[in-house]
């Protein structure tokens, strides 16, 4: 046998792979993870030159004067348009305004009585004056009756809540309501007997000079003309003001809950529109470069999968300014950073990106 | 997917793409390490386990970072939990080490709530060990068979030898010539990687009845020659 004549046996396909797999695969596999390194370096290692963040913006619905929060309608996160009534400030301590309706109460009792002994004419005058004085005596009647009931409406709200967990009995809680039914009731009846009688006066004259002057009756009709002004007063203070969303978006925040008192001014609920208004970073010190308006960035977000676009510098600061902490916190600088000032830069926002308001975002320079 | 992704409870979420990219950055730096040893490797320390040790400790490292966070209290119990085994055990392989490694860092992810992590590095890591056995990562020499032989022949006719190996096998190496004094006669010993090891019995009776060719002997050179 001569072995030059012979050829190389055949190597079998398993005794191939083998070969493959011992030889080729460990360097093929070392250059796909360089590949794979290369290609997510882009998108989760490059440095950003800096955070920004989608900025909020919000406004508060305020009570314009003191009182008490009252029908609250909106819920936290509900969608609100700006100038929608979102609940009312009943306006005053009713325990105070039942105060002042007494006075009222008293001083038209007083008038009621100093009528008496009068001429038949003056008595035809003095009649329609007590009809007056009855019409704002159930005027205040209801004025105190509204006063009662929106206490007890309060009341009633602030209960259901506790009534449902048990903590209030079914006995306490029906009679709540029963109160309140029946002072629906009362003021029902008097806002009827005060339609009825109020066609009746407003179709009787004045009293003339001459006879006023003569019984006294001018007087009289000034006194009842100050009753009336101060229960107009007293019946303003008691119709509910109405809290009004200034923007549009949605409630991120209820500080005060239904029932609470407050003071004029106090901000009762948070609005924060839903879309963001502006992105604004912090440039750190030292000044890396000179931002300029105009100058080319790529956003990219942090949200799974990142979404990047371009966008430009619309604005930059003139002073360095304190870095806000929810940008400081984003930064992953190490625990407990100091706080810092930095150059504030305002950017275009890319809308095609969807940012939140608050989300923040790494920015890139060009 | 997502939900896979979004198991992790931490103070900061975690970022899955730099998860990936700092595991694969460790394999590589691994494996460059490790092929670095094999070729500077010198003395007869060599061992196999250890240039897959160099390969996944990286990789293991990487991963132990990500599930501690920064977290002191996390990283002073892996340590501890580390220690218990190691004092109860003695691990002479470091391979083994790595194993028992592996294992206190997908149970500390998982203590630590950091379950999509423990997830993706169970996944990463038992792949790469396999992947390892597979391609049978550090062998230095890979041979199948070990050839002994007596040639009677002159050396310059060695030739005839090479050629019949070379038909059988994909490579030759001479790990031994004694040729002895006055003689022709040399006595030579071949390591070859057979191209069908199935047909390692026709080599041997082909060399056998190849002139000048006399006591053939052979062992099998398995990967485990190298441990």
């Amino acid at each position: 046998m001569d072995p030059r004549l012979l050829p190389p046996i055949p190597t079998p396909p398993a005794q191939r792979w083998r070969e493959v797999r011992l030889l080729y695969l460990p360097r093929a596999m070392f250059v796909a993870a360089i590949v794979l390194v290369a290609w997510m370096w882009g998108d989760a290692v490059a440095p950003a030159t800096l955070v920004a963040e989608a900025e909020i913006s919000g406004a508060d619905s305020r009570a314009t004067q003191a009182g008490v929060v009252a029908g609250l309608k909106v819920a936290l996160h509900q969608k609100v348009r700006a100038g929608e009534v979102l609940g009312h400030i009943a306006a005053a301590n009713p325990r105070l305004l039942d105060a002042t309706l007494a006075v009222i109460r008293a001083d038209v009792a007083m008038l009621g009585a100093t009528m008496a002994g009068a001429t038949d004419r003056q008595r035809v005058v003095l009649e329609l004056a007590r009809m007056q004085l009855d019409w704002m005596g159930q005027r205040v009647e209801r004025a105190a009756l509204q006063g009662r009931l929106q206490q007890t409406e309060a009341d009633l709200a602030r209960t259901a809540p506790l009534h449902r967990a048990g903590l209030v009995t079914d006995e306490a809680y029906t009679q709540l309501k029963i109160t309140r039914d029946s002072l629906v009731a009362q003021q029902d009846e008097t806002n009827r007997m005060i339609a009825r009688l109020e066609p009746i006066l407003s179709g009787q004259n004045a009293p003339s000079a001459t006879a006023a002057e003569l019984s006294g009756e001018s007087a009289l009709a000034a006194a009842i003309k100050v009753q009336e002004a101060k229960l107009r007063l007293a019946e303003e203070q008691l119709s509910p003001v109405p809290l009004v969303s200034p923007i549009d978006g949605v409630v991120s925040l209820v500080l005060r809950r239904e029932g609470e008192a407050v003071v004029a001014g106090e901000a009762v609920l948070r609005v924060t529109a839903t879309k963001p208004a502006r992105l604004t970073g912090y440039v750190r010190q030292p000044l890396a470069f000179d931002p300029k308006p105009g100058m080319t960035a790529e956003i990219r977000t942090r949200s799974t999968p990142a979404k990047v676009a371009v966008t430009t510098i619309t604005q930059v600061g003139a002073a360095l300014e304190t870095i806000s902490p929810s940008v400081l916190a984003a930064m992953r600088l190490p625990p407990t950073p100091a706080p810092e000032t930095a150059l504030r830069v305002e950017f275009a926002l890319p809308v095609s990106l969807g940012l939140r308001p608050g989300e923040h975002v790494d920015v890139v320079v060009r | 997917m997502n939900a896979l992704l979004q198991g992790d409870h931490a103070s900061a979420p975690t970022s899955f793409q730099a998860l990936i990219i700092a595991l694969t950055l460790a394999y590589l730096f691994g494996q460059l390490i490790a092929w670095v040893y094999v070729f500077t490797h010198s003395g007869v320390s060599y061992s196999r386990s250890f240039v897959v040790s160099l390969i996944v400790l990286p990789v293991l490292v990487a991963l132990v970072l990500i599930v501690m966070a920064n977290n002191l209290i996390t990283a002073f119990g892996l340590i501890a939990v580390f220690a218990v085994v190691r004092f109860r055990n003695v691990l002479r392989d470091t391979l083994d080490t790595c194993y028992v490694l592996a294992v206190i860092i997908l149970g500390t992810a998982c203590g630590t709530q950091k379950f999509s992590s423990a997830i993706v590095g169970a996944l990463a890591v038992s792949g790469l060990f396999v992947f390892l056995w597979m391609t049978a990562s550090g062998t230095r020499h890979r041979f199948d068979l070990i050839l002994n032989l007596r040639w009677t022949r002159p050396a310059s006719e060695l030739g005839a030898v090479t050629k019949l190996l070379t038909r059988h096998s994909l490579r030759v190496h001479i790990a031994n010539q004694n040729f002895g004094k006055g003689t022709e006669a040399a006595n030579l010993s071949y390591r070859v990687l057979l191209r069908d090891p199935a047909r390692a019995a026709e080599l041997l009776s082909e060399l056998a009845e190849l002139p000048g060719v006399d006591r053939v002997a052979s062992v099998q050179a398995a990967d485990e020659s190298e441990i």
